[in-house]
């Protein structure tokens, strides 16, 4: 009886101790090392002392391997990091080369700053996401979206997408990506609420046009033609990154583990 | 952990792992407790290194979850069972010569008698 209650309480501190691991291993593994940490405490539970030496030694061996996954763990987004700073060094190494040649480039320091935070944020958050799990349809609906955002706040701010990016219309795409970074947020990042907000934010990119064209009107330099088939190529790729989010949904929700 | 045909040594775990795999699907515990007894109780995991070479022998498609799922009222159902690949049969083949190989050079260079007794 004594030692169904040792085994209890050693069940309890092997649970906690499971914790320490990354998620991602834990989400895989956690389970099974649990069941079988108990298949050894029950093996032993006739003898006390012996219970208690293969208890401590399980445990040793696990809190070695927690921090060797930690380590890989931390060697691996160490990796990721460096190619998306290596990445972004080399794409703003072209303007800065390009400068140096022709007169038609012309960067401000502010314009490197601005780029530079803009592919360093979406490139972080692209490596973050890719990480959290392994689905194929997850990352590439994570990619999708990320990066069709990079590319709209980028032409937004370079060239304007409606007219030039003097007029006031184009305020209306950063109101819609912060629509699609919120609707991630709420959604905890989980595939299916991934799938919703990124729909949403597909309707809302859409819509841009037609509330310019009412709010604005006459519509000063809209080039309509342009701006409608600009905005319905940016609605498709983010109704595709929904779509490829929904077909992530029926991976397991444990492999989608909360922000 | 280079895996591929065998070029690289295989760790103990790993290798254990495979040997135990080898005649059959098994989830944790029963590898552990066939790695005890192959080994003669000379190789004892804990649960820690056990899933951490199941893991990265998934990763290296060395052993696969099988899907084997099993009667409820024998055993938990939650189980995972763990097979072996070809690609893990083939690096397993592989080291298996490699080990041959060194005995048979030792047996060559009279380091041991390739039978019974002492030596290995």
């Amino acid at each position: 009886m004594a030692s169904e209650r040792a085994v209890g309480r050693y069940r309890t501190c092997y649970g906690w101790l499971l914790r320490l691991f990354p998620r991602g291993f834990r989400d895989r593994f956690g389970e099974g090392m649990a069941q079988t940490f108990h298949d050894l405490c029950r093996e032993r539970a006739g003898n006390e002392n012996g219970l208690h030496s293969l208890a401590l030694r399980m445990m040793v061996d696990t809190a070695v391997q927690i921090s060797k996954e930690r380590f890989r763990e931390m060697r691996n987004m160490r990796k990721g990091v460096v190619a998306v700073f290596s990445v972004t060094g080399l794409i703003l190494m072209l303007p800065a080369v390009a400068m140096r040649y022709s007169d038609e480039v012309n960067w401000t320091g502010f314009d490197f700053v601005a780029a530079a935070t803009l592919l360093l944020g979406s490139g972080l958050t692209a490596e973050y996401l890719w990480r959290k799990t392994p689905n194929v349809e997850y990352r590439a609906g994570s990619l999708l979206a990320v990066f069709t955002g990079l590319f709209v706040v980028w032409v937004n701010l370079a060239v304007g997408i409606i007219g030039n990016e003097d007029n006031p219309a184009n305020g209306l795409y950063f109101l819609v990506l912060l629509i699609g970074v919120a609707g991630a947020f709420f959604a905890r990042l989980r595939p299916r609420g991934m799938s919703v907000a990124m729909n949403v934010t597909a309707v809302a990119m859409a819509s841009v046009p037609v509330i310019a064209f009412f709010v604005w009107r006459p519509p000063v330099d809209m080039g309509l033609v342009q701006t409608f088939t600009f905005n319905s190529f940016i609605a498709l790729a983010l109704a595709g990154s929904a779509r490829l989010f929904r077909n992530a949904c029926s991976e397991s929700v444990d492999a989608f583990p909360s922000a | 952990m280079k895996n591929t045909n065998g070029k690289a040594p295989l760790t103990p775990a790993v290798l254990h792992i495979l040997m135990a795999l080898a005649d059959g699907e098994r989830h944790g515990y029963g590898i552990m407790k066939q790695v005890e007894a192959e080994s003669k109780g000379r190789v004892k995991m804990g649960p820690g290194t056990l899933y951490g070479s199941i893991g990265r022998m998934i990763d290296a498609g060395l052993i696969r979850e099988s899907g084997k799922k099993i009667d409820a009222r024998l055993d938990d159902e939650r189980r995972v069972y763990y097979e072996i690949t070809a690609l893990g049969q083939e690096t397993l083949t592989a080291e298996l010569e490699r080990f041959r190989d060194v005995v048979t050079l030792a047996i060559s260079k009279k380091l041991t008698t390739g039978g019974a007794g002492h030596g290995f």
